[in-house]
């Protein structure tokens, strides 16, 4: 007996892998694209093979167990891996057209466009104004009222500002562990960065600190394109449009929010989310 | 090691497979007592209805308290989904069972016997469907469910030939009018019983391609609303 496929008895449905109004990774132009990534720690292999395209303006979850390369493969987007002795990349990392490992590009410069949110806030112990205002100083903005207007904006764009408009001048040391971590990400978008990388951002706060930098990041995804490493499901589910499933280094499967927690094609993706290992 | 949430499904497909079981009883009576005019058999169906109505909300609550606690996703999501449209569908067979039952127990009553059309046929059939359809969803069998959807064109065709022959039957004679309307009321409820085995069939197919079918399907010959009688002119 031949095998009955969907097609056979409701070609409408086999056919539309998606439905109308959900868009596909074509649709989408890329913030960056990752071609045949490897990197070595010394000997060892941490990533093998990486080929991904982060889209822009959308928000990409890039999930999977401890030791998986997730988080290697996300400081691989602004070369936070140059920093460590001994390692060794080779393939392509394009941003506009440039590949970011070319020994042309300038770091500094390439780390403004991609900004990073580590998973332990970590303010600079001076005062809240002086933690937003740094980047830009430091990339040459003097005026005190121009820095003013960016401390202010960068704040409201990471939903603080009202929270500690009255005290700029505070040490941002004495703020709460969320308001810390939204301080972390108005110190990143002071410099008007393309992307924002985030590795585990909300894994140290309570479930109310996490529902606003999940709602913030939900908003800022708007100017920016980012992608975030969590261990968290749900919270990949609920903040990601796109999500990148990896096991020991290698990228197992790439496709929607949607269909990764639905109808994931790979056994081990399927696996991993609905938590039969990892 | 199996983890909790994997015993906790097991738990609930037993439970699925336990509400099927005693659907298919509440049906076996009624047909039984349809067939041998036995009015205390098919009275066996309102029993099986209890107990159903006992294992819905059971069930409702356990795939409520599931979607709370484990936060299904990927199969299992698809399958507690899927389970809840069932449980529900379940219970719905087994009110039509129990319609079934209660105009076969009228018909047992009356004094006088009358042919039952093409009611047998269309017992039959449903009682393959049900079993069959309900199969395909605990054993996730694509082919199966398939198969199901096929069938329910013969149930609605042969509903509409029963309706065709009860008035052609009240028409000759204006006293089986009563027998008449029992024999549609019990053929309406059996070809419902056939749609609910395709809903079955849908979710099966739902569960392992992740794909509703719902509103795709159309075999051939199927034409809603065909059985509306037109009253003849006499």
């Amino acid at each position: 007996m031949n095998p009955v496929t969907l097609e056979a008895i409701a070609p409408h449905a086999a056919r539309e892998e998606h439905p109308v109004n959900q868009e596909t990774l074509e649709d989408v132009p890329a913030a960056l694209r990752a071609t045949g990534l490897d990197l070595h720690y010394g000997s060892k292999q941490a990533l093998f093979g990486i080929n991904l395209v982060v889209p822009k303006n959308r928000v990409t979850a890039l999930i999977g167990p401890s030791g998986c390369g997730k988080s290697t493969f996300l400081r691989c987007l602004n070369r936070m891996n140059d920093l460590v002795d001994g390692v060794r990349i080779t393939g392509k990392v394009e941003m506009d057209g440039t590949d970011i490992y070319d020994p042309r590009v300038d770091t500094v410069s390439l780390r403004r466009k991609v900004g990073m949110i580590f998973q332990k806030s970590n303010p600079f112990p001076k005062t809240i104004w002086e933690n937003v205002a740094y980047g830009p100083k430091i990339h040459g903005q003097r005026d005190k009222k121009a820095l003013d207007e960016v401390v202010e904006r960068s704040l409201r764009g990471a939903a603080l500002w009202d929270e500690v408009k009255d005290n700029l001048g505070k040490s941002a040391l004495a703020l709460s562990g969320g308001q810390q971590q939204r301080l972390c990400i108005a110190r990143a978008i002071a410099v008007e960065p393309e992307i924002l990388l985030m590795d585990e951002p909300a894994s140290a706060l309570d479930p109310i600190a996490t529902g606003k930098i999940e709602e913030l990041i939900l908003q800022l995804k708007d100017q920016f394109t980012i992608a975030i490493v969590t261990h968290n499901m749900q919270q990949a589910g609920r903040v990601s449009d796109y999500t990148a499933f990896f096991y020991m280094g290698s990228l197992i499967e790439f496709g929607s929010t949607d269909t990764i927690f639905t109808n994931p094609r790979e056994k081990r993706t399927e696996d991993y989310v609905s938590g039969r290992f990892g | 090691m199996e983890r909790q949430f994997e015993k906790q499904l097991e738990f609930i497909l037993a439970e699925v497979r336990r509400m099927a079981d005693i659907v298919g009883d509440g049906f076996d009576a009624a047909s039984k007592g349809l067939e041998q005019r036995d009015a205390v058999q098919a009275s066996h169906a309102f029993e099986t209805e209890k107990k159903v109505n006992e294992l819905e909300i059971e069930l409702d609550n356990q795939i409520f308290e599931y979607f709370a606690r484990q936060h299904p996703v990927a199969t299992d999501l698809r399958f507690m989904l899927a389970t809840q449209k069932v449980v529900n569908d379940l219970e719905r067979l087994s009110d039509h069972c129990v319609n079934v039952a209660q105009s076969a127990i009228s018909l047992a009553n009356l004094n006088r016997s009358a042919g039952l059309s093409e009611i047998p046929e269309m017992v039959d059939a449903c009682r393959e469907m049900l079993r069959d359809s309900v199969d395909s969803f605990l054993t996730r069998d694509f082919t199966l469910a398939r198969d199901v959807l096929m069938r329910d064109d013969r149930v609605d065709g042969l509903n509409r030939m029963v309706v065709r022959q009860v008035i052609e039957m009240v028409n000759n004679d204006k006293a089986t009018i009563e027998i008449g309307l029992d024999i549609i009321r019990i053929s309406r409820n059996l070809e419902r019983i056939g749609d609910l085995c395709c809903n079955f069939a849908e979710e099966t197919i739902f569960l392992v391609e992740g794909h509703s079918v719902k509103h795709t399907l159309h075999q051939s010959g199927f034409e809603p609303d065909q059985e509306t009688p037109t009253t003849p002119s006499t």
